[in-house]
């Protein structure tokens, strides 16, 4: 089978199945318009990706291999959150950090299925919370003024009784 | 130093709240103001899977008597008070004498017909004002038995069988006829080109006329008549869709698409839905749509209360609403749900026959 080399960013180099390296549509598009196919011993060099991030999306794309194409998305089907698989969720058991490193890489190397999954987790961690817990979950500042602070519980009543 | 949620780019955040429930947005709406703003401004790509009723501002039709286009989040709350039943009511113009009047809702305004005069109130944030804009009114001293507006132009039939169409924009009557029919005029329709009339009738059936374009004719000569269909029943309703013409009529006819077609029965009130369906109700306690290309009823809701509906408007997307002959009655419907969403009571209004408007706001 062969073999493709990929660069991170702190210039760690590692060798992948094309066929793997391909569920990354960035990638794929490269290799295609390039016509990097043949037996040439080409780096692709991945700027935006560094090595401790590349080696989880090599191996959340190495089990996923076989995985069928995700589905378009259904405009009109409400989105679930709680299809995440098991090994999916063990695999995301990871400081914030490096999960939103992961949503950035699965953006740039345009693989859908790790985007949607990843974007799932965080989309989980902040649903059922207050807008204080969410702050305080992802550390965020608040930076309304107080006016603004009083009219936001106005207009936002009607959501809360569900 | 590791990333943070509030520093990823506006694309994947995006991407992140696509996947939350409305409450949970509404929640990430007050962290802080980036999220605030990346909420309000994309809310539309955010919430695209929620259909709200009554507020869904889609179609063409339905946004030309808006006025105001809503966000997604308000589109939503709206649509829930709606659903719960929870509204201020205000009443806006009282009428001592018991007319039945109605009603056309426009962007900008609303029109009224109030025995021989059909008004126009400006709408403002608290409803409309009370002073009328325009007051038309035509030769005749009888009651307007139904009013049409369509592309500036306004059409009216009185209960003496008098027809008169005004030019709104010049606040001018066009022409003013008297017996065109022989008794009242229950139903008026208009084509889109302003060309074609139609007019249903208590005793003579219906009248489709060509309108004269000439305008230096004689206003005598503004109609002409082009077609006499004597259904020896009473027409309620008559409704034009480009050449074709529709008649709903009373307990013993049905709709009646002319030349040919039969269907439905008892019919007070038809309105559009796009070019093959048509929505009516009527007598038969019943609220139907139809599929003209089979002529076969495809969808019917019953009345909670086995009373007719005098009269309905549809948002062309989810919702339909009904005036009912008692307790003036307005029923909201859900046509994704076969029962009924909600009633509304008109209180000051006694007797039945009520025509509602779908409002924008």
């Amino acid at each position: 089978m062969p073999n493709i080399k990929l660069q991170s960013s702190d210039g760690e180099t590692f060798e992948v199945d094309v066929e793997i390296a391909k569920c990354s549509v960035t990638i794929k598009t490269m290799l295609e318009d390039l016509g990097m196919d043949d037996e040439e011993e080409e780096v692709v060099p991945l700027p935006n990706v560094n090595s401790a991030i590349l080696r989880k999306v090599i191996q959340w794309a190495t089990y996923h291999k076989d995985d069928p194409p995700p589905p378009e998305d259904d405009e009109n089907k409400e989105k679930r959150t709680d299809d995440i698989s098991s090994w999916d969720a063990d695999f995301l058991k990871v400081d914030q950090g490096t999960l939103f490193e992961l949503i950035l890489a699965a953006n740039y190397l345009d693989i859908k299925g790790l985007l949607d999954v990843t974007c799932k987790t965080v989309a989980n961690m902040i649903k059922g919370k207050a807008p204080e817990e969410i702050r305080k979950t992802f550390n965020i500042k608040n930076d309304f003024t107080a006016s603004k602070k009083s009219r936001f519980v106005e207009e936002n009543e009607w959501c809360e009784e569900k | 130093m590791s990333l943070t949620l509030d520093s990823l780019a506006t694309e994947v955040l995006i991407k992140i709240f696509s996947n939350v429930r409305i409450i949970d947005l509404c929640r990430l709406k007050q962290t802080c103001r980036r999220f605030n703003n990346i909420i309000n401004s994309w809310d539309y790509a955010l919430l695209r899977n929620v259909t709200p009723l009554v507020t869904n501002q889609r179609s063409d039709i339905f946004l030309s008597r808006c006025s105001r286009k809503l966000s997604a989040l308000e589109q939503i709350r709206v649509s829930r008070n709606w659903h719960i039943g929870r509204y201020k009511e205000k009443s806006l113009l009282y009428i001592k004498r018991k007319f039945i009047p109605w009603l056309c809702l426009t962007d900008e305004s609303v029109w009224i017909s109030r025995g021989r005069n059909i008004s126009n109130y400006k709408r403002n944030k608290d409803g409309i004002n009370i002073n009328a804009n325009i007051v038309l009114h035509g030769k005749s001293k009888a009651d307007v038995g139904n009013f049409q507006l369509k592309n500036n132009l306004l059409l009216s039939g009185q209960r003496d069988g008098s027809l008169w169409l005004a030019s709104v924009k010049e606040k001018k009557i066009i022409f003013d006829l008297d017996s065109c029919h022989r008794s009242d005029i229950n139903s008026v329709d208009i084509s889109e080109s302003g060309n074609i009339v139609v007019s249903g009738s208590r005793d003579d059936g219906v009248k489709i006329w060509k309108v004269n374009n000439n305008l230096d004719c004689d206003p005598i000569d503004a109609l002409t008549e082009l077609q006499h269909i004597n259904l020896n029943d009473r027409v309620w309703r008559v409704s034009l869709l480009k050449e074709k013409t529709f008649v709903g009529g009373s307990t013993s006819n049905p709709i009646l698409q002319l030349p040919s077609k039969n269907f439905g029965l008892g019919v007070l009130d038809l309105k559009w839905d796009g070019p093959n369906f048509l929505w009516s109700c009527g007598y038969d306690t019943y609220l139907k749509r139809w599929d003209l290309r089979t002529g076969k009823c495809v969808q019917a809701f019953e009345d909670p209360h086995a009373s007719a509906h005098y009269c309905l408007d549809y948002d062309y997307c989810n919702t339909i609403m009904t005036g009912t002959q008692l307790h003036g009655r307005v029923i909201l419907w859900d046509i994704r749900q076969g029962h009924s969403l909600q009633l509304y009571f008109m209180s000051a209004c006694k007797r039945g026959r009520y025509r509602k408007e779908l409002p924008g706001l």
